[in-house]
């Protein structure tokens, strides 16, 4: 997605101005600047460019419970990042992480106006859509543009060879549609999405599949231990590895990673529980590493090995028919469909020994190829 | 008699364009832009962008941990502003917005005064993300 051209960024609509309630305040009220100038620096002394960031006093003094709510919202605290680098021995209380952490992990926080009125910082910022205000937000601008190459590349089939995900390929099924609870969006204090006891299953659109449906694959064995995914990921998704922060000698804060890879990876279920139950489901690489804050310290995460480097995945390309489902032995014996050794460098070995899949474990192939 | 008649017609009229007076300015009149701050308490906003450490409890329900870390952080309310200023005060209505109107409508004036800030990407950064 390009980025907008800077005087695009702050263009405002007349039909804002017109017809939207939010225009009715005028600009001062809620940006600050200074009136009666035509001088550009004059005009904006004092001004507030993202209004939203400070929502209890803005959006807040009409949208009470959203703005109430949304105080401990994984979009506004980033509590996955949080638990996970809990998890890995962070020290939320030592100024040295927590410079490590403000630097390079809070940019993807997102406030009111980061969904509703502006395209995220990522994709250069600037107005969605003359400074209206957008109920829902925009599924490539908004959704897509901080959650991309991970979630909206495959959901629009960007990758070559992989097509789009059927939801949006055949029935143009907007990231609202399915991401429905307000958990999601304006409440809820749980700390990664796979924790959110009100994520979307497909089991709920889909409640017809069960043993006898008419698929041979759908048996009791397959849908107890099988996550959907598994089966029907269309293809392969982006892993990214190694990430590296700092500030340059100008003090330029910085990631530095290595390329990303397009992987396809079966493996032990990391994060097994209710709303997950099955044993077998997909993994990608986290851009994570032992090093990951090295700059800033000796030893940041102590505890990095507690958590594996290969996360848990639901990729967004799902399709009914896929390589791996095509026949049994499209999936059955086939070693470089699963994690293994081989694949983990020895340096994770440790953090990703639950989930690794052992040799003997991979289902062996069954006779007369299963079609 | 008949002089008293019409001035009591006259009190009558005059109240009767008093009160329609009264309410056409209820219902049509706001607060023009030269006027103050409303009544409303003014909205102070902190602007600093900072990230604090507090409590779990300061979260709610605070994320299971294994690591024994008893802070998490919270996010301070903090935008980023053009100019350096560190709170605003929110005004209903006022003052006049005319001057930011006529400049951010306008495309051919913004392409003439916007300018392009300058690209902060470090050289070190590779990779995506």
């Amino acid at each position: 997605m390009p980025p907008l051209e800077v005087w695009q960024k702050v263009l405002v609509k007349e039909k804002f101005l017109d017809e939207d309630v939010h225009a009715e305040v005028g600009c001062i009220a809620c940006h600050g600047g200074q009136p009666d100038t035509d001088d550009k620096d004059a005009a904006h002394e004092g001004m507030v460019k993202k209004v939203g960031a400070n929502p209890a006093e803005t959006c807040g003094k009409c949208h009470v419970d959203y703005v109430k709510n949304a105080q401990t919202n994984i979009h506004r605290l980033q509590t996955g990042y949080q638990e996970v680098l809990a998890h890995r021995g962070a020290d939320f209380t030592d100024p040295t992480f927590i410079a490590a952490y403000t630097n390079h992990c809070t940019g993807c926080h997102a406030d009111c106006s980061d969904c509703h009125v502006s395209r995220p910082s990522v994709l250069g910022g600037g107005l969605l859509s003359g400074h209206k205000f957008k109920k829902t937000a925009s599924i490539w601008l908004t959704c897509g543009g901080c959650h991309s190459t991970r979630i909206a590349d495959d959901y629009k089939g960007a990758h070559e060879g992989i097509p789009a995900d059927v939801h949006w390929e055949k029935k143009g099924m907007l990231c609202s549609e399915c991401h429905t609870d307000d958990a999601s969006y304006h409440d809820g204090s749980h700390g990664t999405r796979y924790e959110d006891p009100t994520a979307p299953t497909c089991e709920e659109c889909h409640e017809d599949v069960k043993p006898g449906d008419g698929v041979k694959q759908h048996d009791q064995d397959h849908l107890d231990n099988v996550s959907c995914q598994t089966c029907h990921a269309a293809g392969a998704y982006k892993s990214c590895y190694s990430c590296h922060t700092g500030t340059d000698d100008k003090g330029i804060k910085y990631f530095a990673s290595k390329p990303s890879q397009m992987t396809f990876k079966i493996g032990h279920n990391p994060v097994k529980d209710e709303n997950h139950p099955q044993e077998w489901v997909l993994l990608r690489h986290a851009p994570t590493n032992k090093d990951l804050f090295a700059y800033y310290g000796d030893n940041l995460l102590p505890d990095f090995d507690n958590l594996p480097t290969w996360k848990f995945t639901t990729p967004h390309n799902t399709q009914a028919k896929t390589p791996q489902n095509e026949t049994c032995n499209s999936c059955h014996g086939q070693a470089d469909l699963f994690l293994t050794e081989k694949d983990v460098s020895p340096d994770e070995r440790a953090a990703n020994a639950p989930i690794i899949v052992a040799p003997d474990e991979i289902p062996k192939p069954v006779e007369g190829g299963g079609s | 008699m008949n002089h008293r008649k019409l001035s009591s017609h006259k009190h009558l009229l005059w109240l009767v364009v008093g009160v329609a007076f009264i309410i056409l300015g209820v219902l049509f009149i706001r607060p023009p832009a030269w006027a103050g701050p409303l009544d409303a308490p003014h909205l102070l906003t902190t602007l600093a962008t900072e990230v604090s450490s507090a409590t779990p409890s300061a979260l709610g329900e605070a994320p299971d941990q294994t690591s024994g870390a008893a802070h998490m952080l919270t996010v301070s309310d903090a935008p980023a502003s053009a100019s350096g200023a560190t709170h605003i005060t929110l005004q209903a209505d006022t003052p006049s917005s005319d001057n930011c109107i006529a400049c951010h409508t306008d495309k051919k004036k913004l392409k003439a005064v916007a300018e392009e800030p300058e690209e902060v990407k470090s050289t070190e950064a590779a990779g995506e993300g």
